[in-house]
């Protein structure tokens, strides 16, 4: 076990190239135990790129990522496994498997990870639910709630195995300002009385400044700002204010460029429409 | 007449086997295909990997027991059924009597002509299994992507299939 002391997770000099095209340029973070860290910054910024290094299913180019004190970028699959049991992460989406019911995903991993008997996965599947709001929805598929309780089973999910650790991609979008609440009252309470530490990459700053306890604003690969929520809202720096009051006019520029953009959606451009392009301009 | 012969060496060395090969590429292995597409462009796969359930395991090694064991039992199910339809033919067509075609049936095929026609369809089972979820697993790029590895699994699994059947036949039944 981590004492106080040492990170959870500790994040130097990561680097992630994809070509000629910087996506994390150079950061370095740790985050210690109980602690809430919400990841901010705009769209195709790398926010997801570092979430996908730091859970292990990106490998850097260079630098060095510790979770619970091992290095994550070293690991074969097996060893990225059994790191990945010890934290929960819940999905932008959900991803929610969609052939299971609600109670089925929340009880999938006490079903892959432990011996637990059927009776009681079927008790911690029931109290993970009441947590999120969502008992009495057991048999329900997937396909049959809304978006918003989809990401609540997702976070039911995540908590399933009580992990240390828990990443959450966008927790509360999509969800009414109640249930935001609910949300970011639960992430207070286990990180407060379970010493559970959170890493939240979120848009929402009135959810992002109630639950953190340090943030990190990311801009083109870089960190721009880090400081606990006072120190962000009192920053000095533009970006970093025009962001956190979500002004349209400011100094992050608007448009990526359409190399970025391209590279973002991981889509080759298509001959078809390249062709098309270059007969439009012909005729223009 | 030879038709008994002709419908008991044919259908279990050959009929059988491919047609029901066929059927199941066209209603299981795009399926499977199609679902696993699904889950992966809407990061079911990736929540799966990241709950440490290793997506191999968690959803090919079933579907592959099932297509192994569902395969030969459906060219068994089909075989009856063919040597039926031969029955019906030569009864009510060919006015045979029903004692003669079972008996011309059962000399004219050996065990070794069922035998052959169940370890293609071994083998055609793990063909079709492997094309469909590679196909799945493969996908990008939505609700697109999944229809192409869809058809692309459909054509890659009839073409692999036909051109093992004929390597399977010519080992078994030309090679000396």
């Amino acid at each position: 076990m981590n004492s106080n002391g040492e990170p959870i997770i500790e994040v130097v000099d990561l680097v992630r190239r994809f070509g000629d095209r910087t996506v994390i340029n150079d950061i370095s973070f740790s985050i210690h135990r109980g602690e809430t860290l919400v990841i901010m910054g705009g769209s195709g910024c790398g926010k997801s790129t570092l979430l996908r290094h730091i859970i292990g299913s990106m490998k850097p180019t260079s630098g060095s990522v510790k979770v619970f004190g091992e290095e994550i970028t070293m690991m074969n699959e097996r060893e990225i496994a059994r790191v990945r049991r010890r934290f929960g992460m819940l999905f932008q989406s959900g991803a929610l498997l969609a052939s299971l019911t609600v109670g089925e995903n929340v009880a999938l991993p006490l079903l892959q990870h432990t011996d637990r008997s059927p009776d009681e996965i079927e008790d911690i599947v029931e109290t993970k639910l009441q947590m999120v709001g969502l008992s009495g929805f057991e048999n329900l598929k997937p396909a049959e709630i809304s978006g918003g309780m989809k990401k609540r089973v997702g976070l039911a999910r995540a908590l399933a195995l009580d992990p240390e650790l828990l990443f959450s991609d966008e927790p509360t979008s999509g969800l009414d300002p109640i249930m935001t609440a609910v949300v970011d009252q639960l992430t207070l309470k286990l990180t407060h009385g379970s010493h559970m530490t959170a890493v939240v990459v979120t848009h929402d700053m009135t959810s992002a400044f109630r639950i953190a306890t340090r943030m990190i604003m990311l801009g083109h690969g870089d960190i721009i700002a880090q400081g606990t929520p006072d120190e962000i809202r009192t920053s000095s720096n533009p970006e970093v204010q025009q962001f956190i009051n979500g002004e349209a006019d400011g100094p992050i520029p608007l448009n990526l460029s359409q190399d970025e953009h391209e590279h973002h959606r991981h889509v080759k451009p298509r001959p078809f429409l390249a062709a098309r392009s270059r007969f439009h301009h012909k005729t223009q | 007449m030879y038709v008994p012969d002709l419908v008991m060496v044919t259908l279990l060395r050959e009929m059988g086997p491919v047609l029901i090969a066929v059927i199941v590429i066209g209603r299981s292995g795009s399926a499977v295909a199609a679902e696993l597409g699904t889950m992966k462009v809407s990061e079911e796969i990736e929540a799966l990997e990241v709950m440490a359930i290793n997506p191999v395991e968690y959803l090919v090694v079933p579907r592959f027991l099932a297509m192994l064991i569902m395969l030969p039992a459906l060219t068994i199910m089909g075989n009856y059924i063919g040597v039926l339809g031969g029955w019906a033919v030569c009864r009510f067509a060919l006015n045979f009597n029903t004692a003669g075609y079972i008996l011309r049936a059962l000399q004219s095929a050996d065990t070794w002509d069922l035998y052959s026609g169940m370890i293609k369809s071994g083998v055609f089972a793990w063909l079709i299994i492997t094309i469909a979820c590679n196909a799945g697993l493969r996908v990008e790029g939505g609700a697109e992507g999944v229809g192409q590895a869809t058809t692309a699994s459909v054509v890659q699994a009839l073409l692999a299939m036909l051109v093992m059947n004929a390597v399977l036949t010519g080992i078994f039944f030309f090679s000396a």
